[in-house]
């Protein structure tokens, strides 16, 4: 092989090992990881198992008591239950409504790219300043929803939006949705791409409706893309706190293991407690995603053979 | 089986034309090749005739219905795109049964007819592979037999054989021939190539521009093109053009003056007969394939000039010769390989009865 090289030109040393310079390349990111990431979930692993306080103070090791009353606590089943729900009804609406978006900015008309512009401005804006918005747009008695609804006869008293229980969460989510179903349309409409050209004309040439081409054509190709997506907001979601913490701060309704934790941490000053929670949060945004990968790897595999 | 005709169709996008007034019709089983330039609205017009776009004026006539304004599934015809368009997540047969099942055949039926356009195709053995795991041409069969497998009235290619490899492209191109002698299903074969026209059509149309400069026979466009673009398009090496001299023009006969002295009689074309002698002056040359003129040994020398370039095929060999008086290269295509050299002097002969006369673009007078 080397002896083939052209003057003047020498082999790489390490043509067997492209991994080491793999492993290089990446120490830097690495390092800013471990200390971004790694320590302060060391940390926290470490605190849920004492009974240390926020303020300080001596503390001592109590193995796994914390996590013990947490699996006795019925609030931090609440907190799980709201997470799922969360997570489960708001990645779900906004997978479908980002579809249809999609597949509307995927349709040639006029200003189309003027629309892809705008459509994308509620994920531009903070979500601490976008849920400020909604809290008083959904305000019970000056917000612009009720006055709307009153004034179209759709209810007939001013609904208290984020403090009724039975409404809390729906109110939470549909904020989640406004804000988030553009993200999805424009990954969405990244992955329309992958339908060929001309395919939606020679299907219109055989007469396959419309519906019967995006299940059986458009779907499967988007699937890989949708699924990656799908799981990136799920876990973004099972972590949510500023939109529900500004929306209705502590509310049981609404309280998700992210809210939860903090409440123990700041508000009742049990460190160890809390920790012990968003430690929970952590195996289960990791276990959600390490099955992910395990069940694309495999189909990668099957597809392989 | 069916007959097309397209009626005065005009079609613009926004403000630019991109096809004006077209009118052509197709016979029943049919092999017609629309040719044309790249933009000059031959997908446009394809488009048009299985209905996936909208003529803004005319009308499409399909089996004597008029069809502008049926819905593309409604009209039997059958498209393959120069993408081929596949889906890429299903297997060839998938591929190929997906839009009959959408008319409701019988499983049985579906699968006895993928397999015959298989058979025909010969890519029986790929039908389980998926698009990705086929070469090209293989591509192009089951785009191909997904269009069959539907036995349409109607046959559209859009330069179904621009993606493949040259030698690829001849084999395709015999293959359609064959496929269309068993079917004999009405054709309309998109090309910008005009090899591909020449070996395919029953009948060429010539577009330019959104329109079509000429519709006949592929020999007739070849010894008789009406226009200078037809003449240069058609054919290859590109036919020769020289600017000539009006010498005579009586009793409709036109006799031109070469740069060189020498002169050429011709008759002159019916409907060109009594245009007035000034019009007929204006922008006068002869064209002249390569392969119609002859190195002269001795014999009748209608032009001189010293050889510049020559090019060996093989099969032929293309002298490119410099004439005084001659603004481009006078370019000769002699049969075999020649012992020409470039920087010798050559004596050509150009043949009146393989000559055509253009004024001012138009053809005049045709030799043969
Ligand atoms: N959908 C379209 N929108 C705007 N212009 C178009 C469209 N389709 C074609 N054209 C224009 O019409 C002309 C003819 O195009 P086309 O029929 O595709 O040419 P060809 O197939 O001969 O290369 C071109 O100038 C092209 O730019
Ligand atoms: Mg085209």
């Amino acid at each position: 092989m080397r002896a083939a090289l052209p003057n003047g030109l020498r082999a790489p040393v390490r043509t067997s090992r492209p991994a080491t310079a793999a492993w290089l390349f990446l120490a830097p990111a690495l390092l800013a990881l471990a200390i971004a990431g790694g320590w302060p979930l060391v940390r926290t692993v470490w605190f849920s198992l004492t009974d240390a306080q926020l303020a300080g103070g001596p503390f001592s090791f109590v193995r796994l008591e914390n996590y013990r009353w947490l699996l006795t606590d019925p609030d931090w089943w609440r907190a799980l239950r709201n997470t799922l729900v969360f997570a489960t009804v708001s990645v779900a609406l906004e997978t479908a409504l980002g579809i249809l978006l999609a597949l509307v900015l995927d349709a040639g008309f006029r200003g189309r790219s003027l629309v892809r512009a705008a459509v994308i401005l509620p994920w531009a804006i903070p979500t601490v300043v976008s849920a400020k918005i909604w809290a008083w747009m959904l305000h019970d008695q000056f917000g612009i929803v009720n006055r709307l609804l009153l004034a179209v006869g759709a209810i007939e008293r001013p609904l208290a939006w984020t403090a009724d229980p039975a409404l809390a969460m729906a109110a939470v989510i549909a904020v989640d949705v406004w804000k988030t179903t553009p993200f999805m349309a424009l990954l969405t409409l990244a992955a329309l791409q992958l339908v060929p050209t001309h395919c939606h004309e020679a299907a219109r040439l055989d007469g396959i409706h419309p519906v019967r081409f995006f299940f059986k054509v458009t779907l499967p190709l988007i699937a890989p893309a949708l699924a990656a997506a799908m799981l990136f907001r799920f876990l973004d979601a099972l972590r949510v706190f500023d939109l529900i913490y500004v929306l209705t701060s502590n509310s049981r309704s609404t309280a998700t293991i992210a809210v939860y934790a903090r409440q123990q941490m700041v508000e009742f000053q049990d460190l160890g407690y809390g920790s012990a929670a968003a430690s929970l949060l952590f195996v289960m945004v990791t276990g959600a995603t390490v099955l992910y990968l395990a069940a694309t790897r495999s189909r990668a595999q099957e597809s392989e053979t | 089986m069916s007959s097309v005709a397209l009626v005065e169709i005009a079609k613009s996008f926004g403000r630019q034309p991109a096809l004006v007034g077209i009118d052509l019709e197709i016979a029943d089983g049919e092999f017609m090749v629309v040719v044309g330039p790249s933009g000059c609205g031959k997908s446009t017009l394809l488009r048009i005739v299985a209905g996936l776009a909208q003529p803004d004026r005319g009308d499409v006539v399909i089996g004597g219905e008029r069809v502008t304004h049926w819905p593309p599934a409604r009209r039997g015809v059958a498209m393959v795109f120069q993408s081929y368009a596949l889906y890429p997540h299903m297997t060839a047969f998938d591929n190929m049964s997906f839009g009959l099942e959408q008319a409701r055949a019988s499983r049985a039926e579906i699968d006895r007819k993928v397999r015959w356009a298989a058979d025909i195709l010969r890519i029986s053995h790929l039908l389980e592979r998926k698009p990705r795991e086929l070469s090209g041409g293989e591509r192009q069969r089951v785009a191909i037999g997904r269009a069959i497998t539907r036995e349409p009235g109607v046959f559209l290619l859009d330069e179904p054989l621009s993606n493949l490899d040259a030698g690829l492209r001849g084999h395709m191109r015999a293959e359609l021939i064959e496929l269309h002698r068993r079917l004999k299903v009405t054709t309309i074969h998109v090309t910008h190539d005009q090899v591909e026209a020449m070996t395919l059509a029953d009948r060429i149309a010539v577009m330019r521009e959104g329109r079509i400069e000429q519709v006949g026979p592929p020999l007739s466009l070849y010894r008789r093109p009406v226009n200078r673009f037809v003449g240069s398009f058609i054919g290859a090496p590109q036919m020769n053009f020289i600017a000539v001299e009006l010498r005579g023009y009586a009793d409709g006969v036109l006799v031109v003056g070469l740069p060189g002295g020498a002169e050429l009689r011709m008759p002159i074309e019916p409907e060109h007969r009594f245009a007035p002698a000034a019009s007929v002056e204006a922008g006068l040359e002869i064209g002249v394939r390569p392969e119609h003129l002859i190195a002269s040994n001795g014999g009748k020398a209608d032009l001189a000039g010293r050889i510049r370039l020559v090019e060996h095929l093989g099969s032929a060999t293309l002298l490119h010769v410099r004439c005084p008086g001659i603004e481009a290269d006078v370019r000769i295509q002699l049969p075999g390989i020649v012992s020409w050299q470039a920087g010798q002097e050559i004596a050509i002969e150009v043949p009146a009865a393989q000559c055509t006369i253009f004024a001012a673009g138009v053809a005049i007078a045709h030799g043969g």
